[in-house]
């Protein structure tokens, strides 16, 4: 009998021990009987959690599933809840019962009596309720701890102009729509919430976003990921599942790499697994450069392209751990005066084809020769337990680069190119993801400028002024290059959600000219 | 030059309150036995208890990813914990050993033995939990999936991403490498 013989042999006698078999009359083949002892033991040992860990396990399923959770019935002192309600009735009518006839009968002798009562406050009614079970520890159970929304805060409304009796009433609407989709800087160009993030009473939510014709702020944006595939066994191609991601945006190399790759290999494990010709070529070792990584999220599986080189020496090592290909994604993004031929709209989610060239950056005839192209690639990280919020209501300021939405506290990054004032009655809409750390990614941004303009509108409606009259034309996106009549900033909205046709002719920056 | 290819989700989950008797059912069914695993790969009673919150955090968050043709819902719910273990051991110091020199631990479940006999048990235990202990963590992983999770060599092979037939070999060298420590142990005393 060879090993792996052996150990199937052994493994089956092990199951049927697990499953609660006797094993006498087992054939007493090399050292079966005392490892088959030695797994008696092992199986015996088992580890159980503490009550306010089941307790704990209870209570999350009961807010997952309801309190028809499926398991066993709830009971209160052994017995069910339907006859621990049912005695809990029966001893309140009875003790109910019993102080009101005791109330009665003491009635009937005060007034059948001359002298008055010496004690008459011992009113049994009730006690025996407010004493049972259970009350106290409704009283304690945790409760939310973050409230969403805040009472009194001054929200505008387009009621707060009326208009003048008689007389009709326009409201025109300007919508501007961005999709800064880019979440960006490192932690450390992260715009924080003065008071750290949730520590006020409800959690604040941080725009991380880039526009399209705003610089960002100087300095070098650098996040490093690293992801590692934990396995036990040499394979050809390892499909690689995502499973932490920190920050990281901008992917402009992908490397696999491992820390363990000068270790000898270890003897043990020759005869186990694939045969030697999973082994493959070194190459995994080094850089993948332009990796093609459209948004992703740690829901899905990447597979990477090519053999894994997983020579033996990865997956046993001498201190026990088993095989990790590590994949580092390393980003890095150099913000600086020189960057004015970025085009930073590149590959946004609007623009369907994911390619600018009908989109340049300034300066920019096309995309395609971009030596920095690798830069405009975007990767949306969605951590675990991130939530699809879309938030629409009036904006109002709250303070340096904060704004109150909805009742929710936004802040925007410094850099960010949101109006510097939003004029009253601003409406937006923000749809993003609502990171577990209560960090925000803004998918888009929808700017509603209300205007509401009241008079005597007996000789016609009035328009607003066409051209450079209202300073609210926030969704040409030619803020930059107004007054001289060229869209030198280039046409920042095109492709946008809400300019249908994807053209901005009939929607020129302030001072252009209509093309 | 290589590419990287992404699959997208078929489905994402859809996070809510949604009632299902059955997976509560099944999450309290694994329940003792996930705890269990757990506490065989971390030493102190407060991880595991951390540990397994998470779990089932992620499984339920997860749930609507689970597919039966891919697996049973053990190994899902079993690879799982596995994942959140690894996690939890790129963050963590391994501790150096049981604490089992002034006694058991407090959640062990052991069969009732006679007075007599429990000293001896005792010591056995503890031996037997140091002994898993300086096992490498491949072998202190299939004998906790074995033993406390109780899975069959298939399930396992899935959760570790090796053949069925290396499982049985792979736990055959465990458990005699553990049943060396314990002679050594033994003759050590």
């Amino acid at each position: 009998m060879n090993e792996q013989e052996f150990a199937d042999l052994f493994s089956d006698q092990i199951d049927r021990m697990l499953a609660g078999e006797s094993l006498e009359g087992l054939p007493e083949i090399d050292d079966l009987p005392e490892l088959l002892d030695v797994g008696q033991r092992i199986s015996q040992t088992q580890f159980q959690a503490s009550t306010a860990a089941q307790t704990a396990f209870q209570s999350s399923l009961a807010s997952w599933f309801g309190p028809m959770n499926g398991g066993s019935p709830m009971t209160f002192l052994g017995l069910s809840k339907i006859w621990f309600i049912s005695i809990i009735i029966v001893v309140m009518v009875i003790v109910t019962g019993t102080g009101f006839i005791a109330l009665i009968a003491t009635s009937v002798v005060i007034i059948g009596s001359d002298n008055p009562p010496v004690v008459g406050t011992d009113e049994p009614t009730g006690t025996a309720v407010a004493a049972e079970p259970g009350d106290d520890d409704d009283e304690h159970q945790p409760t939310s701890v973050y409230t969403s929304t805040v009472t009194g805060t001054p929200v505008m409304t387009l009621t707060t102009t009326p208009p003048v009796t008689g007389t009709p009433t326009m409201t025109s609407t300007a919508v501007s729509t961005t999709t800064p989709t880019t979440p960006i800087p490192s932690p450390s160009a992260t715009p924080t919430h003065p008071d750290g993030p949730g520590t006020g009473n409800f959690p604040p939510i941080i725009i991380v976003n880039r526009f399209p014709n705003i610089n960002l702020c100087k300095g070098a944006y650098v996040t490093h990921s690293t992801l590692v595939n934990y396995s036990s066994a040499p394979v050809a191609n390892a499909a690689l599942v995502w499973e932490v991601i920190e920050g990281a945006e901008f992917v402009n190399k992908v490397d696999i790499l491992s820390d363990k790759l000068d270790l000898p290999p270890t003897p043990e494990v020759e005869d186990i697994g694939p045969t030697p010709e999973s082994t493959i070529d070194q190459t995994s070792n080094h850089p993948i450069y332009f990796a093609n990584m459209n948004p992703i999220s740690i829901d899905q599986e990447i597979n990477l392209d090519i053999n894994v080189d997983v020579g033996d020496s990865w997956w046993d090592q001498p201190d026990g751990t088993v095989i990790k290909v590590r994949v580092s994604v390393e980003n890095r993004i150099e913000i600086s005066d020189d960057d004015e031929y970025w085009d930073h709209n590149r590959g946004h989610g609007n623009d369907p084809d994911g390619y600018d060239e009908d989109n340049p950056g300034r300066g920019h005839e096309s995309d395609h020769d971009d030596d920095f192209s690798t830069r405009s690639q975007i990767i949306t990280i969605v951590k675990q337990g991130a939530k699809w919020v879309s938030l629409e209501g009036f904006i109002h300021e709250y303070g340096e680069q904060t704004y109150l939405v909805d009742g929710n506290i936004i802040i925007i990054n410094e850099c960010t190119g949101l109006p510097i004032k939003f004029i009253p009655g601003s409406k937006v809409k923000i749809i993003g993801w609502l990171q577990p750390d209560g960090a925000f990614i803004a998918i888009k941004i929808i700017v509603i400028n209300v205007t509401i303009i009241t008079g005597d509108f007996d000789s016609g409606v009035p328009y607003p002024a066409p051209d450079g009259g209202g300073g609210d034309d926030d969704d040409d996106g030619g803020g930059g290059g107004g007054g001289g009549g060229k869209n030198k900033g280039g046409d920042h909205d095109r492709g946008h959600g809400n300019d249908p046709d994807h053209h901005d002719e009939d929607n020129p920056g302030k001072g252009g000219k209509k093309k | 030059m290589q590419a990287v290819e992404i699959k997208p989700n078929k489905q994402r989950h859809s996070p809510g309150t949604t009632s299902n008797p059955n997976l509560a059912g099944l999450f309290q069914e694994h329940y003792p036995r996930i705890y269990s695993y757990l506490r065989y790969r971390v030493n102190a009673v407060e991880d595991a208890e951390d540990l397994i919150g998470v779990v089932f955090e992620r499984a339920y968050t997860h749930r609507d990813r689970f597919d039966p043709d891919k697996g049973s819902f053990s190994t899902w719910l079993f690879r799982i914990a596995h994942n959140t273990l690894a996690n939890f051991y790129r963050s963590h110091e391994r501790r150096s050993a049981w604490e089992s020199e002034s006694g058991l631990p407090p959640d062990l479940v052991t069969p009732e033995p006679s007075p007599e006999s429990q000293v001896v048990q005792k010591e056995t235990l503890a031996q037997l939990l140091q002994g898993i202990e300086h096992l490498n963590e491949r072998d202190q992983e299939i004998i906790s999936l074995k033993f406390a999770g109780r899975l069959g060599n298939k399930e396992i092979g899935e959760i570790m991403d090796l053949k069925e037939k290396t499982v049985s070999v792979v736990l055959l060298r465990a458990v005699r490498r553990l049943r060396q420590y314990m002679i050594d142990k033994e003759a050590a005393q």
